[in-house]
């Protein structure tokens, strides 16, 4: 599955970003979003190392609640 | 084949390539004897449990679901989801509307695997503007087309956009003239001639290592009916089948090589190097050239998206038995396959066979692509070993470790 993960802008230039979800941290390229407005604080989906696109609180809430189904699924597989 | 407990050294794929928050990554492991790869594992952390998050919820739910989890390929994903659950309800959708958008994400993917990632792999610099142009002018286009009215004009415009954009950084001449090469000669001819990043690296390819990654795993056959029932008896009989899904029992390789196996200039890459790195190379360049011809051939049809030859779609539906639904979706790394069950409106069991597991099967065309790979150093190891794992396009992060045979 090659899931994109929303994270959250914590800090950025013109080109990098500094993105937080659940704790986790990680560089993230602005290269393919370089003429859309962002700033620290809104919340872009991440995959391969690039923001792909920009995405709503509410549409990155509806994310996370399934990817926390997702996270307990495999939790709960690996247990067994 | 198991992995080792200790990776001993690893590289990111990517400088940004941190591990992954629940994406999972790719961990290839290769046992070398300071000259040739001896064993070869490949292991994946990805979440298989995505698709059963699905269970349960009604099908608008689902439907609403599938988007928001898959970036690059959330269309192919998307059209995935309509089409099984579609014919799991027996309201079939219009496969030809589902097709634009899944087409219009593998021409971005392909821009990104030929500017951005490929470049990378082999020591260059990306080439990432075009890529985002290209990104944003098809949002822009989806933006203007406002569903299924107004489609022509804006499609033709994007077309011609997409094919400077490709012109420019890719061919070097118009796609249809690369499209009409058809031997190696042609292909040299081209490679001396153009001084876009893809001849480049193509020159370089097949100058200096022709033969990596050559695997003796057979490109994946066209995805027919008969074909797909088979894979979802599979499907149901195993529930890790799509984590190392195979073919009548072997693995296959899918996406653009497997696609294009049969155009001319394909065919004389295979005749020197078998299914190798140069040739996926090859593959992608032809596909890309074919799917902006098709864009050309919807938006010179009065607005109706492309649907391409009648054995050639991108996205089929059937009912398996009542209640039950297979969506097979065509995307640039490959064959996507979702399965749905409904019971009572809602998901009773709902699964996905993603092109990634049939690339990275433990004994498929990674695999054994570098089996046997040859190095003098283990810097030139990791570098081959990278640029073989770049050219069958993983969707998630990849790791490379090499431990002493």
């Amino acid at each position: 599955m090659c899931l994109g993960i929303p994270m959250k802008i914590v800090w950025m230039d013109r080109y990098r970003a500094r993105c937080e979800a659940k704790g986790a941290g990680r560089e993230v390229s602005l290269l393919l979003l370089e003429h859309e407005p962002l700033a620290p604080g809104d919340i872009v989906m991440v995959q391969l190392g690039y923001a792909i696109r920009k995405m709503s609180e509410e549409e990155a809430h509806a994310a996370w609640e399934i990817y926390d189904e997702i996270l307990a699924a495999e939790d709960a597989a690996g247990a067994r | 084949m198991s992995l080792p407990e200790a990776v001993r050294r690893e590289s990111p794929s990517t400088a940004a390539g941190a591990p992954g928050v629940i994406e999972g990554e790719l961990i290839v492991h290769l046992s070398w004897d300071g000259c040739r790869v001896r064993r070869v594992a490949v292991r994946s952390t990805r979440p298989f449990a995505a698709a059963r998050v699905l269970t349960g919820k009604t099908s608008p739910a689902a439907l609403a679901a599938v988007p928001l989890l898959f970036g690059i390929c959330r269309h192919a994903q998307g059209a995935a989801a309509a089409a099984a659950i579609g014919a799991a309800a027996n309201v079939p959708e219009n496969m030809t509307r589902l097709e634009l958008p899944v087409v219009l994400e593998a021409v971005q993917q392909y821009l990104w695997h030929l500017l951005i990632d490929w470049p990378e792999a082999m020591g260059r610099e990306a080439v990432v503007a075009p890529v985002a142009a290209a990104r944003r002018s098809i949002a822009a286009a989806a933006r203007a087309a406002d569903g299924a009215t107004a489609r022509t004009a804006e499609l033709r415009e994007l077309r011609s956009t997409l094919e400077e954009l490709a012109r420019q950084t890719i061919y070097g001449m118009p796609s249809a003239a690369w499209l009409a090469l058809e031997d190696l000669r042609g292909l040299q001819t081209w490679i001396d001639r153009s001084e876009t990043i893809p001849a480049l690296l193509l020159g370089e390819l097949l100058r200096e290592t022709p033969m990596l990654g050559t695997s003796d795993i057979a490109p994946m056959p066209r995805a027919r009916r008969e074909a797909l029932c088979s894979i979802v008896s599979a499907m149901k009989r195993d529930p890790d089948f799509a984590r190392a899904p195979s073919w009548g029992g072997a693995p296959v390789e899918t996406g653009a090589l497997a696609r294009m196996q049969a155009h001319p200039a394909v065919v004389a890459v295979i005749a020197r190097c078998g299914n190798a790195v140069a040739t996926r190379a090859v593959a992608r360049l032809a596909e890309l050239a074919t799917l902006l011809a098709r864009l050309g051939d919807a938006a010179d049809a009065s607005g109706t998206p492309p649907d391409g030859a009648p054995d050639d779609p991108w996205v089929q539906a059937f009912e398996l038995a009542p209640g039950e639904g297979i969506g097979a979706v065509q995307s640039a790394r490959g064959l996507l396959v979702h399965r749905a069950l409904l019971a009572d409106g809602r998901v009773a069991d709902y699964q996905i066979v993603a092109p990634t597991e049939w690339n990275f099967h433990p004994d498929g065309p990674l695999a054994r692509g570098l089996a046997g790979l040859e190095a003098d150093g283990e810097v030139t190891l990791l570098r081959r070993a990278r640029i073989a794992v770049q050219a069958l396009d993983p969707c998630v992060p990849f790791r490379v470790g090499v431990g002493h045979a």
